[in-house]
This record gives structure tokens, sequence and C-alpha cells, in this order.
């Protein structure tokens, strides 16, 4: 093992590392905010509410992330309507390619994340909420949704962790996120297995921190204390 | 002869599931200050009962005043009644208290919070006011040195007391007991009656499903047996315990004696 080639490279790789982190963060928070809507109209009691997330969520689990990544940085510019757009600066960019996919693709999977939550609050709780006199809005908002987010948190984390993964891929279309920039230094010094250890460190420390990171916040929101009686 | 408005009256309420029928036509008159116990086997539609009345199921025929004011209904695809003005019934509801069988707190709340949250919410009542009021109700059941804890940190006993709490920081107009002790021990049991007992003393109108028999005899002020959906006998406490007309309602309470 080349050590002096890994610590040589370190600080380009971190650069890649900080692009991965703006990705998957902007992605996940993103996807939450997506995800809202799409879980709680996912778990409502009208087929025709449920209608939409569902194919939204069966396309979106349904294909690889790759192909999502593909069609969006490719094929969107197939359309003259999309050229012509005022957001063709952004949709001709990789960096917003990526950030536009990653969202849409962790939205389907956190509003699935939702939509099991919601249905897994005990159907007393929601009961007293509605024999106190709050309407469905107010015990949605004040009741299931506060409830459901700490159900759904341990595996909110595990989707965060998938995406930092799933990330990768962006190097796909150009960018030189951690994966990106690990294949860039490769072509310049072919030391793959060095640079790919060092990139492997890299995700292992950002997981090694998200973990932790959500380890707090579930102390915080009293996870535990909500499990079971 | 001019009778004040009963605080809640019940007409011939009917509940099915299915084919099954659960209710078959109750009619029940709750004036203000009355204690009225709902006695009966499992299955009777006690428990049915009195969910329909603030709609937790919805019944498929019948009426439901609160203080005179008709609940609205109309009739769903599957026959149900649901409420027809979302307005009114959960304006009703709040006026209703109910106090379940499982407490059903919620647990990611701290005491002070579940009972603070529907006031503030529904009542529109500031953050101080409604945990003013909660701090006095939860001395008033005596829980006040648990209120920053949360339910799982409480006996079965202090979670239903916490419950009714909640229940009477609506200041409702009826309180419906569903079972409030059948899910606790035996000295657990005792607490939550004492203050079941001590709401009955303050002139509050209740409705109180349950088989704590010597408690229902002696906080009542009338005893309602139900059998097989339909009221088999009814009266003062001392009539329906000691002197029952139906053979049904004598069988059932010489096994409780």
């Amino acid at each position: 093992m080349n050590w002096e080639v890994i610590i040589k490279w370190l600080p380009r790789l971190a650069q890649g590392a900080t692009l991965t982190l703006e990705l998957v963060a902007i992605a996940v928070i993103a996807g939450l905010i997506l995800a809202i809507p799409l879980g709680v109209a996912r778990a409502s009691r009208h087929w025709y509410v449920r209608a939409l997330p569902y194919g939204y969520i069966f396309f979106f689990r349904g294909t690889p992330l790759l192909v999502q990544l593909f069609l969006v940085y490719y094929g969107l510019a197939q359309f003259e309507a999309v050229r012509n757009s005022v957001l063709w600066p952004y949709l001709r960019d990789p960096f917003w390619c990526t950030v536009l996919t990653m969202t849409l693709h962790t939205a389907a999977y956190i509003a699935e994340i939702l939509r099991g939550a919601l249905q897994a609050i005990p159907k007393g709780e929601i009961e007293a909420a509605r024999a106190l006199g709050m309407s469905r809005g107010k015990t949605l908002f004040y009741i299931m949704l506060p409830r459901a987010s700490r159900i759904g948190l341990p595996a909110y984390s595990n989707e965060v962790i998938l995406m930092l993964k799933a990330s990768a891929l962006a190097s796909t279309v150009t960018l030189l996120e951690l994966t990106g920039m690990a294949r860039t230094i490769i072509a310049r010094t072919y030391l793959p297995v060095e640079i790919f250890f060092a990139a492997g460190l890299f995700y292992l420390v950002i997981s090694f921190l998200l973990v932790q990171g959500f380890k707090l916040l579930e102390r915080w929101l009293r996870v535990d204390a909500c499990q079971g009686r | 002869m001019a009778q004040a408005t009963p605080a809640l009256e019940i007409r011939n309420l009917h509940k099915r599931y299915g084919t099954q029928e659960i209710l078959k036509g109750i009619s029940l008159t709750a004036r203000d200050g009355d204690v009225i116990s709902i006695l009966g086997s499992s299955g009777s539609g006690k428990s049915t009962l009195l969910r329909c009345i603030n709609l937790l199921e919805n019944p498929h025929q019948g009426q439901i005043l609160v203080a005179g004011e008709e609940l609205k209904l109309k009739a769903a695809k599957n026959g149900d009644l649901i409420p027809s003005d979302n307005r009114q019934i959960n304006r009703l509801r709040s006026e209703i208290g109910f106090v379940f069988q499982n407490f059903n707190l919620w647990p990611h709340m701290s005491i002070l919070d579940n009972i603070i949250e529907a006031p503030r919410r529904v009542l529109g009542q500031s953050k101080a006011e409604a945990t003013e009021h909660a701090e006095a109700l939860l001395n008033k059941v005596g829980i006040f040195d648990k209120r920053h804890s949360y339910p799982a940190q409480l006996s079965g006993g202090q979670q239903q007391r916490a419950a009714i709490a909640r229940t009477l920081a609506m200041k409702p107009k009826v309180i419906l007991f569903d079972e409030p002790t059948s899910a606790l021990d035996p000295e657990m049991v005792q607490e939550v009656l004492n203050v079941i007992r001590a709401l009955a003393d303050e002139g509050r109108t209740m409705l109180l499903v349950t088989h704590e028999m010597n408690f229902a005899r002696q906080v009542s002020s009338e005893v309602v047996f139900l059998h097989q959906g339909l009221v088999e006998e009814q009266g003062t406490p001392q009539q329906v315990f000691e002197n029952p007309n139906s053979a049904r309602c004598k069988q059932f309470m010489s096994s409780h004696r």
C-alpha cells in the first residue's frame, strides 16, 4: 500500500466528499419535503387519492437510479421545450440533474416509509385526538405526523445512508464527487487500490457520522420510549 | 310540564357490523348531573353504544342530541350514518369527554403536553392558559409531580388518571368512560375509581361502562343493563341490583356478588 499517494491526494478526495455531501444533503431534505404529501396521500382511505402517489412510487422504486439519472441527464435535452425553458440552465447542469433525480428517487422511498409509519400508529391514539374534537387535519398535523416521524426515523436514517452510497452514480454523469474524483485520480496515478481504499474510508467516516447524528436525534425525539408499552 | 333539556339524549340507536346487529334500538337520556352506569356481559354492546355516541363508531340508525342539539347525520354508501357537518361533530366531540380502556395517551409527548394539546389546538387557548388549567387538573387527579414524565414512565393507574385529566381539560359537558379500569390491576383500579367518584360528587354528567359492580352501585344515579343489543333493565341502582325484573339481569347480578 502506497500511503504517500493516499496522503497526497487526500485534499482532492475531501473536495469530492464535499460534493457528495452536498448532493446527499439536498436530496434527502428535499426528498423528505416532497415525500410528506406523497406519503400522506398514499395512506389515504380514498383509492383516487392513493393512485397518484402509488404510480409515482411504482415508477421510482421499480427502475434503477442509474436509468433514471440517464433519462434525466440525456433524455430531457431531447425536448425542444425543455431546451427553451427558463429551467434549461439548471437542467443542462449535471449537478442539478443529479440532485433532481436523487430527490425524486429518494422521495418515493421516504413516502413509503411515511405511509408505513402513519399506518403503524395505534388506532386508539388517533381516536383519542378525534374524541377530543380535533379535526382530521389537526389530528394529522399535531398528532399523527409527529408520531409517525418517530416511528419512521430509523428507516429514514437507513434511506439516507443508502442515498450516500447511491450518490456514487453521479460520477457517471461527469460529476467529480467522491467516486468521480477517485476515478479521475486513478486515471492519473494508475493506483486503483490505494485511491478506492481512501475513497471507501471517506464513505465509512461519513456514514459513521450520519449514524451518530441519527442516534442523537432518536434520543432527542425519544424514539425508544414511544415503541410499545 | 316544562323539563330541562337533557345533557345527552340517544334515540333508537341501531348499529350493525355486516349482518350482525350489535345495537337493536337503544334510547337513553342523561340529565345534568346524572351518572349512568351501563352494565352487561361482554358482547352486549356496551362499548359500541358509548363509541357510537361521539361517532367513533358509525351507527346505522338513530338520533343523538347533546344539550338539545341534534347531531347532523347522513347515510354513507354502506348504510352507516356519518356526520354531515364536520364542524359540528368536532365541536360536539370537544364537549363530550371520552376515557378509553387503554388510556391512549400520546407516548411521544410529556403528560403535560398530552393535556394541553387539545385545549390549544381546538379551543385556541394560549400555552400559558392551557398549562395553568392542566396543572390544576393534574393536582386534582394526584399526579402533578409526574407532569414532565412520559406516559411509558407511569403506571397504568397514573396513565388513566392523566387520560382523565386530558379529557377534563376540554371542560366537557358529558364524560363517557369506556371500561376505564379494565386494563388495570386491583390496586390501580381503586385510585382511578376514586378520581371518577370525585367527579361524580362534583355533579358531572357521566356515562360509565364498567364491570366494577360495587362501584357502579355506589356512584350511579341510574343503572342500565344491556343484553344482546337491547336495554334489558333500567332503573335506580337499588332496583336493578336488588330487584331486577328480567331473568337475564337477575342471573348476571347474582354472578357478580
